[in-house]
């Protein structure tokens, strides 16, 4: 515990510590921004982020917007008397995620996804998974397919019989 | 009648503001292959029961996740007469059910609206979180209310979707509220104006809102204070004469089809607020409303940062093509870059006479610089009359730096369309210069942001 606190960076009471991505990149975070990832959240608890924490499947551009999602974000979780920025207004975090997410291509999106969830970070993965789902939403498979590049495996014989199982689904 | 469909508006000088993501042809990678079972279990849990399921036949990857997990959480149940279950049998089985996660009941024979509220009562304990119900039987919908307020003892139901409802006109007590309703589709239910303005004001997590052919409605409007909506769709609600958003902020993604509205509010687009998608389907014509009320349309000043547009023609006669002038005349594009014109398919064989000459004069009306970033023009259905072949000599007029018109038969014409015209037509000059391309299929056009069309013609 005493090496820790010795270690750490101290910004006006909130404990810094460093996140590592895969490609090298250093960010440093307060503790609070970093803590909504639960995976982190757990590092801290166990005392083993003096040293920085490298994240080997999460590469720096990646990173960068996980990082600037929690400081946007850290508003809602951090404890009263903090340096850090006031918290944003509610408005400004709903136009913040809109953007984040709307402006991406697909495979910089799936990277996102795999980031929040191995940082298991829950507001973040849900709404990068809504927004997927949204892409997928009221489409057909062949809609599907396209929009994702999904290889269709099946033989017809297949196909139509799992159409068959759930006829409903496929009316139109 | 014309019928305009809207799209992207996005926002200068923001970077989320780029071209909507499904724009671009084929990115992607399937998920399934990228991204470990439990996210996209996540992904699937946020899909409609009805998309879910679709996912099943995608490929073998897909199915599988479908048999291993979320499909044992997911039940669908068709109630028909001297058919198990029966609704008792419904009751029973929800009874049993340990954990659900989606539920849809469709009922083609006789019930209660007793039978209904228990449903919902089973629904709520085994902690459901996307609820469907519809009735088929016409002679049953009329006899059994749907009590909306009971819902709120599903504390956990994210998605509501109900075909062939009636609502009741139950009051709501203050307490009653839907903190996780994040989605509402009402199809065929019939539910007053203020019951609806009831529900919105109690889901303070709402995003989409679908109403389609919700004869009852009158109004719909969400005020500034309401859930952060972030699509919205109306869809053959007949009898609305308002729709009022324009405090929802929010607002990415809004589909309108109906009847012309004088008083439709949509948010400005701003800094704060950009769409994604704006789509816009009026089945009747719009001109003597247009020249009437045109203090009443400000909110189509949100129009300047459009950069695609396409105007859907169910038919082609010179008061159409008057339509698409005043238009253009009435709200600037300066920002339009693309135009697709789809041209009926199947056309009335009424000889209209043509007049040319009046076609020409208002045509003048439409100022140049409102179509001087316009690049991109495609005509599908193009029969080379005269109409279309004046439509074709407007866009090579006025829009000075368009750079491919594209013109889409489904003929093969016999005569090349250089032949077609006079010498020294404007046309000639831009096939041989290039910007007129003609085909006979859709592929390899450029093609609108959305490809569905909510109407049939």
């Amino acid at each position: 515990m005493a090496a820790a606190a010795a270690e750490a960076t101290t910004d006006g009471g909130g404990k810094m510590i460093i996140l590592i991505s895969a490609d090298g990149k250093r960010f440093e975070v307060t503790e609070a921004v970093a803590s909504q990832s639960q995976l982190i959240s757990n590092m801290i608890e166990d005392d083993c982020t003096e040293n920085g924490v490298r994240l080997p499947n999460v590469d720096g551009d990646i990173l960068t917007m996980v990082v600037d999602y929690c400081n946007m974000h850290a508003g809602d979780a951090a404890a009263a008397g903090d340096t850090m920025k006031a918290s944003s207004t509610e408005e400004e975090l709903k136009k913040f995620d809109a953007e984040l997410v709307q402006a991406l291509e697909n495979p910089v999106l799936f990277k996102l996804i795999l980031a929040a969830n191995f940082l298991n970070i829950k507001s973040l993965l849900d709404m990068t998974c809504q927004r997927v789902a949204d892409m997928m939403s009221g489409k057909t498979p062949e809609q599907m397919r396209e929009t994702f590049s999904i290889e269709n495996d099946f033989t017809p014989e297949e196909e139509a019989a799992i159409r068959q199982e759930n006829a409903w689904a496929f009316d139109d | 009648m014309v019928v305009d469909r809207v799209e992207a508006l996005p926002d200068d000088g923001l970077p989320a503001a780029v071209a909507p993501v499904e724009a671009a042809a084929p990115v992607g990678e399937d998920p399934m292959v990228v991204i470990p079972d439990d996210a996209v279990l996540r992904i699937i849990s946020f899909l409609p029961l009805e998309s879910a399921i679709r996912t099943t036949v995608l490929s073998k990857e897909w199915l599988r996740l479908w048999k291993e997990d979320w499909g044992q959480k997911s039940r669908r149940y068709e109630i028909r007469a001297r058919c198990a279950p029966s609704v008792e049998g419904l009751l029973k089985i929800l009874e049993e059910e340990r954990r659900l996660e989606r539920l849809s009941v469709v009922v083609h024979t006789i019930m209660k609206s007793s039978h209904l509220r228990e449903i919902i009562e089973r629904s709520a304990d085994r902690r459901v979180e996307q609820l469907h119900v519809e009735l088929t039987n016409p002679n049953v919908v009329d006899k059994v209310r749907f009590h909306l307020p009971i819902l709120s003892r599903m504390i956990a139901l994210q998605h509501l979707s109900l075909r062939q409802i009636v609502v009741s006109k139950m009051r709501f007590t203050p307490q009653q509220r839907f903190n996780e309703l994040s989605e509402i589709c009402f199809h065929f239910v019939s539910i007053e104006s203020y019951m609806l303005r009831n529900v919105i004001t109690r889901c303070p997590n709402l995003r989409v809102l679908d109403l389609r052919s919700c004869f009852d409605l009158d109004a719909v409007a969400i005020s500034p204070g309401g859930p952060k909506l972030s699509s919205l769709t109306i869809a053959g609600c007949k009898h609305l004469n308002k729709v009022n958003v324009v405090g929802v902020t929010s607002l990415r993604s809004v589909f309108y089809s109906g009847r012309f509205l004088s008083s439709f509010y949509l948010p400005r687009t701003s800094r704060r607020s950009s769409f994604t998608d704006l789509y816009i389907c009026y089945d009747g014509p719009i001109i003597p409303m247009m020249f009437e009320r045109t203090t009443q349309l400000k909110w189509l000043g949100g129009f300047r940062r459009l950069k695609e547009l396409q105007l859907l023609m169910f038919d082609i006669k010179t008061i159409n093509v008057f339509d698409i002038y005043a238009f253009l005349q009435s709200f600037h594009f300066p920002n339009l870059t693309k135009l697709f014109l789809q041209l009926p398919r199947i056309r009335e064989d009424v000889q209209e006479a043509v007049r040319e000459d009046v076609l020409q004069s208002m045509s003048e009306g439409v100022p140049e610089y409102a179509l001087d970033n316009l690049k991109v023009v495609r005509m599908m259905n193009f029969n080379r009359t005269r109409i279309e072949m004046h439509l074709v000599r407007f866009f090579l007029r006025k829009a000075r730096n368009i750079n491919s018109l594209q013109l889409v038969s489904l003929f093969h014409n016999a005569i090349p369309l250089g032949l077609a015209v006079q010498q020294g037509d404007i046309i000639q000059g831009a096939l041989a210069s290039g910007v007129i391309q003609e085909s006979n299929s859709g592929a390899g056009t450029t093609q609108p942001c959305h490809s569905e069309v909510f109407i049939d013609f």
